[in-house]
Order: C-alpha cells, then structure tokens, then sequence
C-alpha cells in the first residue's frame, strides 16, 4: 500500500515539477523529496515481495521461476502497450512533451520494480536452499546492502563514476558469491531441468529487454529519475543477470549426469519404499511381491521370481512376474543339468545359451540371469532370480544394490517368522492356560463328608496340563463314595478326558452300583470316547460310616494305602484291576475285582497319584511306595493336613525341587 | 531312547534302551507297525534295557493288543526290572500282555 502512494506521490510530484519547470519557476526541494518517495516506493514494493515469497514453500523451484517469468511477461506485455499506444497515435508531441514521456517512464519504473523485486526474493529462496551457515551470513550482508544503496538516489552518479565503482564493486563479489550457490538444480529432475531452462531463458530476455528500455530512455529522453544512475537498481538488474546466466550454464552442464543422479535417487526411494513395506503389520505375502517388483524395477529386469522356503526347506511361497510358472521350471531344470546350484554367494550368468541343455528355453528370449540368495542365520530360506532378454546385462551396481537390498528382505522375513512363532507360542500357551483353568474348575473345591471323618487334599498341578481327577458323592447319611484317578498324557486332550471322567463319574455313581459293575460300565463308557493309546486309572471307594467298611475297586490305579492306627502297620489295597479304556472288547468284566473290608476308628486311608511315588531325585530314584507307607505309619496320630504337609514336605526334600514333574494328588482320610 | 529290531528265526525282536516316554514312544510305535507291516506273528519286546515307562509307552502296546488277538500275533514282554513289571501290574497290563522272565521263555511260548 505504501508502496502504491509513495509512487502516485512521485508521479504527482512530478507532474508539478515538469509544469513548474515548463513555466520557468525552479523548486530546488522537490529534488529531495522525490528521492525520498522513489526510496520509499523502492523499499516497500521490496519487503511487500520479501514477506510474500518469503512465505513460500520451497521445493518447488519451477513454480517460482514461472512465478518471475509471468511477472516479467505481464510487466513486458504492460509496457510494450503503453509503447505501442504511442507509436500509434503517431504523435510528435506525444513523445517529445517531456510530461506525457515522464509519466509513462514512471509506470516503467513502477512495472520493473515489482519484477526485479520479484525476481531478487525467488532468487533468495533458491540460493538459501539447504543453506549453510555462511551462506546466510553472505546473503544477509549482500542484501542488506543492496537495499541500502537505495541512499545512493539521494546522489546523482553517473556510471563512470569512481565513487559509484567504490560502491558497486562489493556489491558485485558478494553478488558473485551468492550466485555460485545453485543447490538447488541438483534437485530438479531431468523434466525439470529442461523447463527451467526454457524459463531461465525467457527471464534473461525479459530483463535484457528492460535494461535496453532504460538506456534507451536514458540516452533520448530528458528525465527526472534516472534509472540507468540508479546504483539499486542497477546492483540488482546485475544480479538477476548473473544468477539467471550462471543457473542456466549449470543446468546445462548438469543435464548430461541428470538421469544417472535420477536413477540414483530412485534406488534411494526404492530402499526406502522397501524398508517401509517391512515395519511392522505388513504382511509377509506382500514383502514378497514388493521385493520382485522393486528389483526388477530397480534393474530393469525383463523377468523374475522368487522362491521362499520354509524351516524344513519345503516351498512356502512362489512369485512369478513376466514369466510363466512352468518356463521357470524348465529354467530350474536347465540350470541343474549345468551343475548351476543355488549357493549363499549370488551367481550370475551371462549367457545362458552358451550353456547346454538350453533348447527348451531357448524361445523364451532370456540370455543374462542373477540368482541371489536369501539366507537367515546362514540358512538358505528362498532364491530371487531376475531375467534380461540382454546379453551379459547386469552390470557390477545393479548385482551389489540388489544384493543389499535381499540381504535386507531376508532380515525382515527372518522377523517376521520370529514373529508368528511368537505368536503361535503365545497361543498355545493361552489355550493351555485355558485348559488348567477348565481342569482346575472340575475338581471339587471343598470336599465334606460327615462328622466320623476328617479329610484334607492337596493337589497340586503340573506345569504342563495334567489328568488327575478326584471327586466324591454322598450316596445316604452315612455312605459315601470317594473316587481318584489319573487320565494319561498331558496338554489339553488330558483335560478334555478328565472332563468326559467326571461326566462318567457323576453319572454313573447316582445308580448306586456295587463297584465292579461300576467300572464295568465307566469301562465301556470311556473306552467309546478315548482314543486307543488313552486309558485311565481310577480307585472307587464306599465307605460307610455306620458299619465301618469299605468296598472298593481299583482300575489300574496305584494303590491307596490303609494305616492301622492302634497296631501301627499298613497295607496296600492292591489286588485286580485293569485299567479304564484298556480292554474294549468286552471281557473288561473278567478283569476287575471288588473288595471289602472294614477299618477301626483311628485308621487313616492314604490316596494318591503316581506323580508322588514317581517323584525322583537326582540320581532318577523313585521315592516310592514303601516310602511313603512308612512315614504314613509314623505320622498317623497326626490330623490329615498336618500329615499332607509332612508327606509333601519329605517327597519335596528326597526329589530336591519344590515343584513336581508330574501332577501329584494327595488325599488323605482319617476316621473317627 | 534306542530301538533295535532283530529277526531271530520266525521271532521279530524288538530291543529298547532307556526311559519309554512321550516322545519316545513314537519310535516304537514305528517299530511295532514296521512288524505289522512285514507279516510278522511272533514278536517279542526285550525290555532288559527299560528304565522307564510312562503311561504314553504303556499306550502304544495297549493301541495293538485287540489288533494282535484278532489276527492271530503274539507279543510277549521279556526281562522286565523290578520297576517297570510293577508299573505292568499296578496297571493290570499283565492280565493282557503275556510277560515273561527271559528270552527263551518268550520263544516257547
């Protein structure tokens, strides 16, 4: 805005002076105040374009230089009308009256302005980009100058001056330093480049164009201002010249190396394009195809495909691209007829028709192939190998570049396999836990009988999944049945057939059967449901308080152990008894037996699982039935949890762990 | 674990060395089907190297027992310790499987 009224304000001022001088009355003041508001205009038509290019994005280089180019062309086209306007009306006095001639060289003035104001910001963008330290300190001293010697309006120079020189010479080297920063260019691409050229040029015209207007008015007319004596203008039409004339030459230097630097700069996107597709929540297939596409491209390769095996060396994923699936296998088959295998060091072949067997793929066209490998922990886990319809067309950068960047792809699918392994562990341990939890919820949590007998348990769970199963019923008052057990193997199947012993059970002891028949039938129902290798062992007991006897039958389970409390001797409960699942065809009747008989107040009834007497030391000693029948014998004045806690106390001090390899169930009753 | 096979006349002998446990049960299960598979009828198991069995071990004589009784195959067990018989009889196997002290038992039964 001040800009505008600074330069309506000379217009004006000279209209008056130019009538003043016209009727001879000379204003010596009007001399001073002119400079004042030609400086003035000078400097806010500069800082209106400093703020408003300064707020540009850079990067954009051929955007700015169109931006000077079109400022130069509207300021050209306005002037050229103003000149053809005049050579139209062919009119002497149009041109001779100092007045009419003045003002239009102020719209001049006004016009070259905003483009030298233009053009010297866009250059500061350019020469500052990717600045260094220096380079700013040069650039600040030059344009603080520059504007600076908009003072020198205030004095009248003619160009031979010495003074003028003085002044204009440091210009001039600071200029010249400027200048001969042209980062810039090397970021333009080869398309780029031509345009700015073509700019570059254009510009050049434009401003050449100007100077001659200037001197043109300079010679012929009589002028209040003076533009050509202007040191600022001057200063700043040299720059523009400079810059303009130096990026042109570097451009056209830079052309030839352009695509080298451009193929360069596309490996370095392509890495990078590459590194992206790694990180983490791609997928592994589409590394895959990214690794082709991005080497063929990166190669100018006419074919590829790539080869991916998994940890047994099994194919785990193909990708062709440009060549069919079984061309590649008759290329495999050649190559192995040529003895060519796939190593940890990448191949390469020239020619593979100077090799033999190659008649079949001959029609193909493929004369020069690279075989890289990909290898993990110097394992080979896939093989990439890229085709070219040319003779020996891989050259020395091209194997290295691709090279790294499988080095790198083998990285990422080494991660990614570490990944999925971490997964499925993690999944399988979750489904594992779940089955604990769901073994854990199937034993009963507390276990009562009646008055006439105490009784503790203490079980305690592998770390893997177990199978041992207790559980108990009251059939009347005074009868009670008490079940253990141990389903075989482990994990989650061992839980899922604990799950089918408890329906059994649960069902089963509601018919209130004698025990034999009881495993009978708890035979034929589990021997449905497990698999052949699977059986169970189970002991069920009925012991009824009122006669004090108990009846029981054991299925292959090892045998509980009964305390005579008063006489201090035990005996094991052994006798016949197959296991649950182990006879299907059945005969299981024959093998299983029921027993009776009848305990005294003070016996204790001992029952557990084989993961206690099979806990083992060291030296793979079992700690063993006798064991544990003795210390049942010394300790059976003692209640059953404090007898639990003796037990597991001395079978965890024989076996030198606290935690059991095995589960390990302890039941432990005591009558009254 | 180690298993061998050895053919003594018209006996398959299958030898194992060790603890019988989860993962090594499958190899001898591998054994007994590689019998199956040669028409084998008289096999004999020597266990006068068996530390161990565990229920998994236990599992794959059980998967054959019907098999071999409908189709007429004998497998005895010979030279078991002390420790091993016990697990047989605790578990009521001994009712099932013919076990017997010593190689030449096996042979004429």
């Amino acid at each position: 805005m001040l800009a505008i009224v600074s330069w309506l304000l000379i217009l004006a001022d000279d209209i008056t002076v130019i009538k003043y001088t016209q009727s001879f009355i000379p204003l010596y003041f009007s001399d001073i105040i002119v400079n004042i508001l030609l400086s003035t205009f000078f400097l806010f038509t500069f800082l209106g374009f400093k703020v408003e290019i300064g707020s540009k994005r850079t990067g954009h280089f051929n955007d700015l230089l169109w931006q000077v180019f079109i400022t130069g062309a509207i300021t050209v086209l306005i002037s050229l009308i103003i000149k053809s306007v005049g050579l139209f009306s062919q009119n002497d006095i149009f041109f001779n009256d100092p007045l009419i001639s003045n003002v239009l060289y102020h719209i001049n003035i006004g016009i070259i302005t905003i483009f030298l104001a233009n053009g010297f910001y866009v250059w500061k963008k350019m020469i500052l980009y990717q600045k260094t330290k220096r380079t700013d300190v040069v650039w600040h001293i030059f344009e603080y100058l520059t504007l600076l010697s908009v003072v020198s309006n205030f004095f009248s120079f003619d160009i031979t001056d010495p003074l003028f020189l003085a002044f204009s010479s440091p210009l001039t080297i600071l200029g010249l330093v400027s200048a001969f920063n042209l980062k810039w260019v090397a970021f333009l691409s080869y398309k780029q480049k031509w345009r700015s050229i073509l700019l570059l040029s254009l510009i050049i015209i434009i401003s050449l164009s100007f100077l001659e207007r200037i001197y043109e008015h300079h010679i012929t007319s009589s002028l209040l201002i003076d533009l050509a004596e202007n040191v600022f203008i001057q200063a700043i039409f040299g720059f523009m010249l400079l810059n303009s004339i130096v990026s042109l030459l570097v451009l056209l230097f830079n052309l030839p190396t352009s695509s080298v630097f451009e193929q360069k700069f596309g490996e370095v996107m392509l890495f990078q394009k590459l590194h992206q597709s790694l990180q983490v929540g791609e997928k592994e297939e589409d590394m895959y195809d990214m690794l082709v596409s991005s080497s063929m491209t990166t190669v100018m390769a006419d074919a590829a495909w790539l080869e991916i095996r998994d940890n047994n060396g099994g194919l785990k994923a193909f990708k062709n691209s440009a060549i069919d699936e079984y061309d590649v296998f008759e290329i495999k088959k050649a190559l192995r007829k040529n003895q060519i295998n796939i190593t940890s060091e990448p191949q390469y072949i020239k020619d593979i028709l100077s090799y033999q067997h190659t008649d079949k793929i001959k029609h193909l066209g493929f004369k020069s192939f690279l075989l890289i490998p990909l290898t993990s922990n110097n394992q080979l886990i896939g093989t990439l190998v890229l085709l070219k319809n040319l003779h020996d067309g891989f050259d020395k950068e091209m194997v290295d570049i691709i090279f790294t960047f499988v080095s790198q792809a083998s990285i990422s699918i080494k991660n990614f396999r570490l990944m999925s392994d971490a997964i499925q562990t993690e999944r399988y341990q979750e489904e594992l836990k779940i089955a604990k939890d769901v073994q854990r919820s199937l034993l009963p949590t507390s276990m009562y009988l009646n008055n006439s007998i105490e009784l503790s348990v203490y079980s305690k769970g592998a770390k893997e999944v177990g199978g041992d199963y207790y559980d108990s019923f009251e059939l009347s008052p005074t009868r009670f049945a008490i079940t253990i057990g141990d389903v075989s193997g482990h994990g989650t199947s061992a839980a899922f057939h604990m799950a089918q012993m408890k329906g059994v059970f649960q069902s089963l002891i509601t018919l209130d059967l004698p025990v034999d028949e009881f495993m009978t039938h708890a035979n034929n129902a589990i021997g449905r449901c497990l698999e052949k290798k699977n059986f169970i062992t189970l002991s069920l007991f009925i012991i009824n308080t009122e006669t004090q006897t108990i009846e029981y039958a054991r299925a292959g389970h090892c045998p509980a152990i009964l305390i005579d409390g008063q006489n201090h001797t035990a005996s094991f409960l052994d006798g016949k008894g197959l296991g649950l699942g182990l006879s299907r065809n059945g005969t299981y009747k024959k093998h299983i037996n029921k027993y009776e008989l009848s305990y005294k107040t003070g016996d204790v009834l001992i029952l557990y699982t084989d993961g206690l007497v099979e806990a083992h030391n060291s030296s793979r000693d079992e700690y063993g039935y006798d064991r544990l029948k003795q210390l049942g014998i010394e300790n059976a004045q003692n209640s059953p949890k404090q007898l639990i806690d003796t037990i597991i106390e001395n079978v965890q001090h024989f076996s030198g762990s606290t935690q059991f390899e095995d589960d390990c169930t302890l039941l432990i009753l005591k009558f009254s | 674990m180690r298993i061998t096979t050895v053919k003594e006349n018209e006996f398959y002998i299958i030898g194992i060395e060790g603890d019988l446990d989860a993962s090594s049960s499958i190899q001898l299960d591998q054994a007994i089907e590689e019998a199956v598979a040669n028409k084998e009828s008289k096999i004999i198991v020597d266990c006068s190297q068996l530390e161990y069995i565990s229920s998994a071990g236990l599992g794959v004589f059980m998967s054959y027992i019907h098999d071999f009784q409908e189709n007429n195959i004998s497998l005895v067990l010979c030279q078991l310790s002390e420790k091993v018989r016990n697990v047989f009889q605790i578990l009521g196997l001994d009712e099932l499987i013919k076990i017997v002290g010593t190689k030449e038992e096996a042979k004429t039964n």
